[in-house]
């Protein structure tokens, strides 16, 4: 018979593991050692590091961890707060706010909105 | 209590999803951020650049960051240090308690009270038992301005010693004695907005890719929108700035001066330059005579692109293409840093870029400038315009100039003849002076550093550690660092987002950061630390702002420093705290009334207030003729003229031979930040960085049987440092390069560097030394993010 302590134990470790994964993302899908992102992925995605290198992110040195964490804090497909981080002023003048950015800005060969189109 | 380095790194990410969809100024923004209490108004903490921030702060936590649109130096974009380096505030090895090294050698944790007092007292003893220049100040171009001024005022007005140097000393010198010797005062005469009306740029002795991101990625989308802009980079290694050059000069490091001659020559031999500007406005000059232009390109007459390539290695149809974009493109606009200036021949490489705008009229016009990058937030702001450098006093004059000595004095209200009329030992003098109480040769016997780290960041550092072991060493900072290593004491610091203060940047900008939260733990801000001390050592009227409120002592600070400095060409007089906290962008100066707007562009009729201010033209008996559209009012000679120098060419310190048959030159990454005591604690920045390297040509590589990743001994005349290769055609054959952030032991790359400085600026020849390589090993992976964490570990 499972005790009540077990239960109580089992549901606080999934109550953390969500809290975990909604906070911490998902886990980099390869151990990456003392590996730099671009080290592997100019192989192993090498449409996605062209895409990037010849985009302003790449020329202008946003390279992968800055929008998708390290090992442990991973995200695969950041959300539109990261992209406050440099493009607020881009966010404040959505036309489609509930959309996230990557929907209409595909990655990684961004296109770039018009200053003069902003209220 | 203490979190592990991946609970930091959870809870960080922790607070970046709290602050998720966050919130902007704007309303609308606002409505948005329900996780997000407040965003507060501030500035970067890292380069020159001086971009606006916004800090997110939730529950008394700095929780997000995002680039302010409002502000004109970055439109509302970060880099990576901007973006995620803030977060080392919450790292778990903050320093947090003051601390006293022991007999035995350990540190160990005591309260405020008794840390100030014992620094008080130790100082109060070595001044009067050695004298007044036993006491020195180090300071930093990160502290903010507040910082700087207090600590200049403290030393100078209150222990009457002009030992006050800063790492500016290191980094910006030579631009400082390029600006003022070619056009009579510090700071450029345009801002960033002449990047966007750039027609041609000249970026040399830069790595604005990797140095300077955010102003790289303005020019990168000029360029992308004009594809007519032309790009010139000169430089020894083709970095990832040249990827959006037209033309690449490679030049063999510190033999550039040769090139810029070239340039000059080329543009007067075709009859490119603009006679009636330079007849107008400027002297052609050797400091001693004047010259014709007939006689300038005499003196150019040997400096033909041909015998140039030979000097330097730069293919002369190159340099003939540059000198002419230069010349004709409409509006050229010269953008550098360190590689010009951490030169032995600093100064004149910085004359002779300012010679080509004042030969072809490349100054007034929008799009047109000669401008230094600067490389730390609070170079210009905080040391160049408050004076806390051992030759000057606040508004960037010498202490040798009386009558600004003597209104000094007044202002501060101190007896005539406190301030030395001599100044101090330059940087690398005063750590050559500095030892303990049994060394008789070295009279500095004290120093306190702040916001810097000298044991890892000076040059040829086996000639200075034993002197900061020796001496009373007092080091403020946030973390434990290669200085900590060697201090007697530790005071903990505040972040500048737990104290707040105004930082002025490349751009003659200052912008007010506003206090966001609570130092961590006991860490106080540097304003309040040099307070109590000056309290305790009876100086409590020359520095009363001691209080408890953060912001008060900052704006206390601030308002007499605008103060004395309101006549001046720098003033900020219009600059007050409240204004500051109302403007979006900050304001640039001259700034010399509080419904001024700042000014764009210097010396030209109708845009520098300068023209029509009495107070300065009083103080510093200037006339300025009503017939002159531009006038260089703080010409020495009161000509109103710039100086086009003849300056002859001179190669670096040191150059290969047969024992020390490379180039070594070093630099920074985008990445990291100086020493990496901050950013090497942020996971992501390690990861893509984790440690130094050697950049070697694949022909050198070969010739020394070098594969990649191979240990690799690089030996100068003065130590040695062993580091994996990287093979790369980056730069030519003959040129290594090496990245200056690693703090490991073995790859501290300053101990091969070159301290010889330049005999103007004082600034010290990091970029060129020559050295000599050796494979020690096959690979080892070295990538170990490596820091300090235990203060108790040894320089070792």
């Amino acid at each position: 018979m499972v005790s009540t302590k077990k239960v109580l134990l089992s549901v606080m470790v999934l109550v953390l593991a969500a809290f975990a994964c909604a906070y911490a993302g998902t886990p980099h899908p390869e151990e990456m050692g003392s590996q730099d992102c671009i080290e592997c992925h100019v192989e192993a995605t090498p449409d996605v590091y062209k895409q990037w290198e010849e985009s302003a992110h790449g020329f202008t040195g946003v390279k992968c961890q800055v929008c998708h964490g390290d090992e442990v804090n991973f995200v695969k497909s950041p959300d539109n707060a990261t992209c406050e981080g440099c493009h607020s002023k881009q966010i404040d003048n959505n036309m489609a706010p509930q959309a996230r950015c990557a929907s209409c800005h595909i990655s990684h060969n961004f296109t770039v909105h018009k200053a003069h189109d902003y209220k | 209590m203490s979190i592990s380095r991946r609970n930091f790194l959870k809870a960080s990410v922790a607070t970046a999803a709290a602050a998720s969809v966050g919130v902007a100024m704007p309303k609308k923004a606002e409505a948005r951020g329900k996780d997000v209490d407040k965003w507060i108004k501030g500035a970067c903490r890292f380069c020159g650049t001086g971009c606006g921030v916004y800090i997110g702060v939730k529950d008394k936590k700095v929780v997000a960051i995002k680039g302010n649109p409002d502000a004109k130096t970055n439109f509302g974009f970060l880099c990576v240090k901007g973006f995620l380096a803030y977060k080392c505030m919450y790292h778990p090895d903050r320093l947090t308690e003051p601390m006293i090294r022991q007999k035995d050698g350990t540190f160990k944790a005591v309260s405020w009270y008794k840390a100030l007092d014992f620094v008080a007292n130790k100082f109060k003893y070595l001044h009067k038992r050695y004298g007044k220049d036993a006491v020195s100040y180090y300071g930093s171009g990160q502290a903010m301005t507040e910082e700087s001024y207090t600590f200049n005022k403290l030393f100078k007005g209150g222990f009457g010693s002009n030992m006050v140097e800063g790492n500016p000393r290191l980094c910006m010198a030579s631009a400082v004695g390029g600006y003022i010797s070619t056009f009579g005062s510090d700071e450029p005469v345009g801002s960033y907005a002449d990047i966007e009306y750039a027609k041609c740029f000249f970026i040399t002795g830069s790595n604005a890719s990797e140095c300077h991101p955010i102003l790289f990625r303005r020019i990168m989308r000029h360029k992308m929108k004009n594809p007519d802009v032309k790009i010139i980079v000169c430089e020894p290694r083709k970095t990832t700035t040249s990827k959006i050059a037209d033309i690449w000069l490679p030049v063999d490091p510190g033999t550039d001066l040769a090139v810029f001659h070239a340039m000059a020559k080329i543009i007067l031999d075709n009859n490119w330059h603009n006679e009636k500007f330079i007849n107008e406005n400027t002297r052609i000059t050797d400091g001693k005579k004047t010259f014709s232009i007939e006689e300038y390109k005499e003196f150019l007459k040997d400096f033909t692109p041909e015998k140039v390539e030979e000097i330097t290695r730069c293919p002369a149809e190159n340099i003939r293409q540059a000198a002419d974009w230069f010349a004709n493109s409409g509006a050229s606009m010269s953008l550098w840093t360190m590689g010009l200036n951490q030169r032995k021949r600093g100064v004149w490489a910085n004359n002779l870029v300012h010679n080509l705008h004042l030969i072809t009229g490349n100054l007034f016009k929008p799009g047109a400038d000669s401008f230094s990058l600067t490389g730390q937030p609070n170079a210009c702001g905080g040391v160049r315009e408050t004076g806390s450098l051992c030759h000057l006093l606040p508004g960037t004059k010498p202490v040798k100039n009386d009558m600004w000595r003597a209104h000094v004095e007044k202002e501060w209200g101190i007896k005539p003849g406190t301030i030395d009329n001599k100044p101090g030992f330059h940087t690398m003098k005063m750590f050559d002076n500095l030892g303990g109480e049994k060394d008789a040769k070295k009279p500095i016997k004290a120093m306190l550093t702040s916001t810097t780290n000298p044991a890892q960041s000076l040059p040829n550092l086996n000639k200075y550690v034993q002197g900061m072991k020796d001496s009373f060493l007092v080091v403020l900072d946030i973390f434990p660092t290669r200085t900590t290593q060697l201090a007697d004491v530790i005071l903990p610091a505040a972040f500048i987002y737990e104290k707040g203060g105004v930082y002025g940047c490349s751009e003659r900008r200052s912008q007010l950061t506003e206090k966001c939260v609570e130092p961590q733990g006991n860490a106080k801000p540097d304003v309040w630390i040099a307070a109590q001390i000056a309290k305790r050592m009876g100086l409590e009227k020359l520095i009363p702002w001691n209080s408890d409120d953060f912001m008060k002592n900052n704006e206390m600070a601030w308002s007499e420093y605008i103060r004395v400095t309101k006549d001046t060409d720098h003033t900020l007089a219009g600059a007050t705290y409240d204004r500051l906290k109302e403007e979006k962008a900050g304001l640039q100066w001259p700034c010399p009334s509080v419904d001024h707007p700042g000014t764009y562009k210097r010396y030209v009729r109708g845009m520098d207030p300068m023209f029509e201010h009495e107070g300065f033209k009083a103080k510093f008996g200037k006339k300025m003729p009503t017939d002159r559209q531009f006038y260089f009012y703080m010409d020495k000679k009161n000509e109103g003229k710039a100086n086009i120098w003849l300056r002859p060419y001179a190669g670096p310190g040191e150059v290969p031979d047969k024992d020390f048959p490379f180039y070594l030159t070093t630099g920074r990454v985008i990445e990291q930040w100086h020493t990496g005591t901050m950013t090497m604690r942020i996971p992501e920045i390690a990861r893509a960085h984790p440690n130094g390297y050697l950049e070697i040509h694949p022909d050198d590589a070969k010739k020394y049987k070098i594969m990649a990743g191979d240990m690799v001994e690089v030996a100068s005349r003065r130590g040695k440092s062993i580091l994996p290769a990287h093979i790369t055609k980056i730069a030519l054959p003959g040129i290594l390069f090496v990245p200056m952030h690693d703090k490991a032991m073995d790859r501290m790359i300053n101990f091969v560097c070159n301290d010889v400085v330049d005999p103007g600026s004082k600034e010290p020849e990091y970029k060129v030394a020559a050295v000599t390589i050796k494979k020690i090993s096959g690979p080892k992976d070295v990538a170990e993010k490596y820091i300090i964490s235990n203060v108790n570990d040894s320089y070792s």
